[in-house]
């Protein structure tokens, strides 16, 4: 991997100005932020959640406002009433589809069939709606890809990749199971079966090694798509380091299923040696313990995979066809700091909360630089027009990940 | 009025052009002061002075659409005293006040918790109607019909003795009258609902459902007739409805103020809110047992059946295979204990617990302990 110094040498020399890396000041501090959170979350409570809206905007415009690049902060200009009314929809959505569901199967089937049409449309909102309300030294980011290429890559594309998967389990799964004396037919034959079984595999695999090329398709279109003023961002990866990424967590996996499977393996085999019967409440216990064991396995394996895409994101995307990012998140450091942060949040019984997001938007802070060529001002905003409802909301809610702001 | 000066920097319309400058307010006039030059920009009143958050810079936003960023906190508040912002940035502020605050939330937390999930509950139940729960048991039997449930292999024999029994039930319920003034469609089904065994459902608009592994382990019929009347309970108690109002208040509420405190914390909540749906879950079971004995009183039926029902469960199924039993309903010890006390204090004489009819299978253990050691 190419230091810092090597990455920077490397960018293309030449054109106006000269190169200046400048570090991504946080300024944010937990004394300062708790007190606005506390103070968030007292009002969302007493106004029965209406100010909640206020309060996402008071957060996020927190956060932008103490994260500065050369002397300059960021801003978030929605309003809590763009938020609400953007809620008001979800939740309006949300019922109608519960509605429909009880009364009429037929309209149900329609409000999903318009849902996973407009789904694109969405996204695409969200992602505007998020780049145009926030702003760097008083010019505003912008987002010009379009809805189909949004649900091209946010909706069709992953879709594939889980029809794929689930094609080839059940393809495998009618190989290696005698589904026949399940109905009552005839058994398959074993030459049958093999093929089966292998053509499931194969399936799965397959379907495996294309989630780099789709995530190199999200991130094309996101990347290239964001303007900061009336500039372009430009982004192009070789698909080599999503595969570094991708096998690395995929071999985490691996290792935590055989790792935990073996303990369970070799204990429930000694419990089956020394006493006959049920499984005791021993037994119980230690699924109860190895669960998390197997969450948090899971969860830092997926740590991996973002943390790659993240640091590829920002080593690879210029602004302006001048300035570019670099990325220096390590997964053992990124991951420790998610995990301890839940057992903080979970152990303070949430009053931790803000000291998690600080230490967390430190950390992202601290290991971003821009690489600015020239100077960082003589931009102008693209966006005047700044009205419209929160789209993001429905994202939010949903838990889409189409934030690729400054943060993850 | 005083005059205020402010110095700061001044951001060329939409550009990140800049330069330094000093915001003069004399009265209600506003300046700018860059060098040598001034400007009158216009009445204080139409500048967008953006709220005070943390110790950043502030904004304002001139009538020209020019931005002034100043560091001046204080002086900016000056401008414009008071107000629902200043007093929310006021007490943001670090500083011993925010203790009792911070002890005050989970407090206050907790008490909306008390206040409005009941609210919402009846706020949603009110304004279900009758039509809504016979839709809800219509489409809820659709989908369990194409998930789960067969045909039934009962004879239709069988079926209408279980029938009788049941409008028997219902016909004693019309005598003590209902706990809810709903128009309920009771409606007794049979299924074979393979895998999940011996069970019975209820569904919030009457519609019960018994799976044939139920009526072939226990053909008692006055452990049957038990077993109906703790569904009926839930239909008219409307458990169903309360549980899923619940949950949707709960969804409600944790998403809108949780969401915003932490998306840790918005996680463990909605656990935790699972795991306490679990208990009101027990609490509706134990209230349904109640249900049943009444209405096997008043029937004149044995009221013993659920005890016969949790021992021969207990028996054949000694390590909760199936896991709804041991999640969602109360240890069957304890509701074998609600029913022989309530046996007991009507003056009745308990069961016998050790002869009940052996099922088949049985190793002839008297006991009724479940087996541990063999």
């Amino acid at each position: 991997m190419a230091t810092i110094s090597e990455h920077i040498e490397s960018l293309p020399t030449g054109g106006n100005g000269i190169t200046k890396t400048h570090d991504i000041e946080f300024k944010g501090t937990t004394e300062e932020y708790f007190g606005i959170w506390i103070v968030n979350v007292l009002l969302s409570i007493v106004t029965l959640g209406v100010y909640s809206a206020w309060a996402k905007v008071r957060n996020k415009k927190y956060f932008s406002g103490v994260t500065f690049i050369d002397g300059h902060n960021f801003d978030y200009h929605a309003t809590g009433v763009q938020i609400l009314i953007g809620r008001l929809i979800v939740f309006g959505f949300y019922i109608a589809l519960l509605l429909a569901n009880l009364y009429s199967p037929e309209l149900y089937l329609v409000l999903i069939l318009i849902l996973f049409a407009v789904l694109g449309w969405i996204i695409r909102q969200a992602l505007r709606f998020n780049a145009r309300m926030t702003s760097y030294r008083n010019v505003r980011f912008n987002f010009e890809g379009s809805a189909g290429g949004a649900w091209l890559r946010y909706v069709l594309l992953p879709l594939l990749v889980y029809v794929g998967f689930f094609l080839g389990v059940l393809v495998s799964v009618l190989g290696s199971n005698d589904l026949g004396a399940l109905t009552g037919q005839k058994p398959i034959a074993p030459s049958i079966k093999l093929v089966l079984g292998i053509m499931g595999i194969t399936i799965i695999f397959a379907s495996l090694l294309v989630i780099p090329y789709v995530s190199r398709a999200i991130n094309r279109y996101s990347i290239n798509n964001h303007r900061y003023g009336d500039r372009q961002f430009g982004f192009d990866a070789p698909i080599g380091p999503y595969y570094v990424g991708f096998l690395k967590m995929i071999g985490l996996v691996i290792l935590v299923l055989f790792g935990l499977g073996m303990v369970v393996g070799s204990i429930v085999a000694t419990t089956q040696m020394t006493s006959t019967g049920t499984p005791g409440a021993g037994t119980i216990t230690l699924f109860t313990i190895l669960y998390p064991l197997f969450l948090f396995g899971f969860v830092a394996a997926g740590l991996v995979y973002r943390v790659a895409i993240r640091n590829i994101i920002f080593n690879n995307s210029v602004l302006d066809e001048r300035h570019q990012f670099i990325s220096t998140f390590e997964t053992p450091k990124y991951a420790f700091i998610i995990i301890t942060n839940v057992l903080a949040v979970v152990f303070s019984l949430g009053l931790a909360v803000p000291w998690t997001r600080i230490r967390l938007a430190r950390y992202v802070a601290e290991n971003t630089k821009v690489v600015a060529k020239g100077s960082l001002g003589g931009y102008t905003s693209s966006v005047i027009e700044t009205s419209g409802v929160s789209a993001a909301e429905y994202a939010d809610i949903e838990g889409f990940d189409i934030d690729i702001g400054i943060g993850f | 009025m005083a005059l205020h000066r402010i110095s700061g920097r001044i951001f060329e319309q939409q550009s990140s052009d800049y330069s330094d400058c000093e915001l003069v307010v004399d009265g209600d006039r506003a300046f700018v002061h860059s060098g040598a030059i001034k400007q009158d920009i216009g009445n204080l009143a139409q500048l967008k002075i953006q709220a005070r958050l943390g110790s950043f810079a502030q904004k304002i936003t001139l009538p020209d659409g020019r931005v002034f960023e100043t560091e001046d906190l204080d002086a900016v508040e000056q401008l414009r005293p008071g107000g629902f912002w200043n007093t929310v940035a006021k007490t943001e502020k670090t500083g011993w006040h925010l203790i009792p605050l911070a002890i005050a939330t989970p407090f206050m937390a907790f008490g909306l918790y008390k206040l409005m999930i009941p609210v919402l509950i009846s706020m949603g139940m009110s304004i279900t109607p009758d039509q809504g729960l016979y839709a809800l048991d219509k489409s809820t039997l659709r989908t369990l019909d194409r998930i789960v449930l067969d045909e039934t292999e009962l004879t239709a024999e069988r079926q209408d003795e279980l029938t009788t029994v049941f409008n028997k039930l219902l016909a004693a319920k019309e005598k003590t009258g209902s706990k809810s003034d709903r128009n309920f469609k009771y409606k007794l089904l049979f299924r074979d609902a393979g895998p999940i065994g011996p069970n019975a459902f209820a569904m919030p608009g009457g519609t019960i459902v018994v799976t044939d592994d139920l009526v072939q382990e226990f053909d008692e019929d006055h452990i049957i007739a038990a077993v109906l009347a703790h569904e009926i309970g839930h239909v008219d108690s409307e458990h169903q409805l309360r549980q899923v109002y619940r949950a949707l208040g709960m969804w409600f509420m944790i998403t809108m103020i949780a969401g915003d405190a932490g998306e840790i914390l918005e996680d463990a909540l909605l656990e935790g809110s699972a795991v306490l749906s679990l208990s009101y879950s027990r609490e509706h079971e134990m209230g349904a047992d109640n249900y049943s004995y009444d209405l096997l009183k008043a029937a004149d039926m044995r009221t013993d059946g659920l005890v016969g029902f949790f021992d021969r469960l207990q028996k054949n199924y000694p390590l909760p295979k199936k896991g709804e039993w041991a999640m969602s309903h109360p240890v069957a010890d304890n509701r074998i204990e609600n029913i022989i006390e309530r046996i007991i204090a009507d003056g009745g004489t308990p069961p016998d617990r050790n002869s009940d009819t052996p099922s088949d299978g049985d190793d002839g253990t008297k006991s009724d302990e479940p087996v541990k050691e063999e």
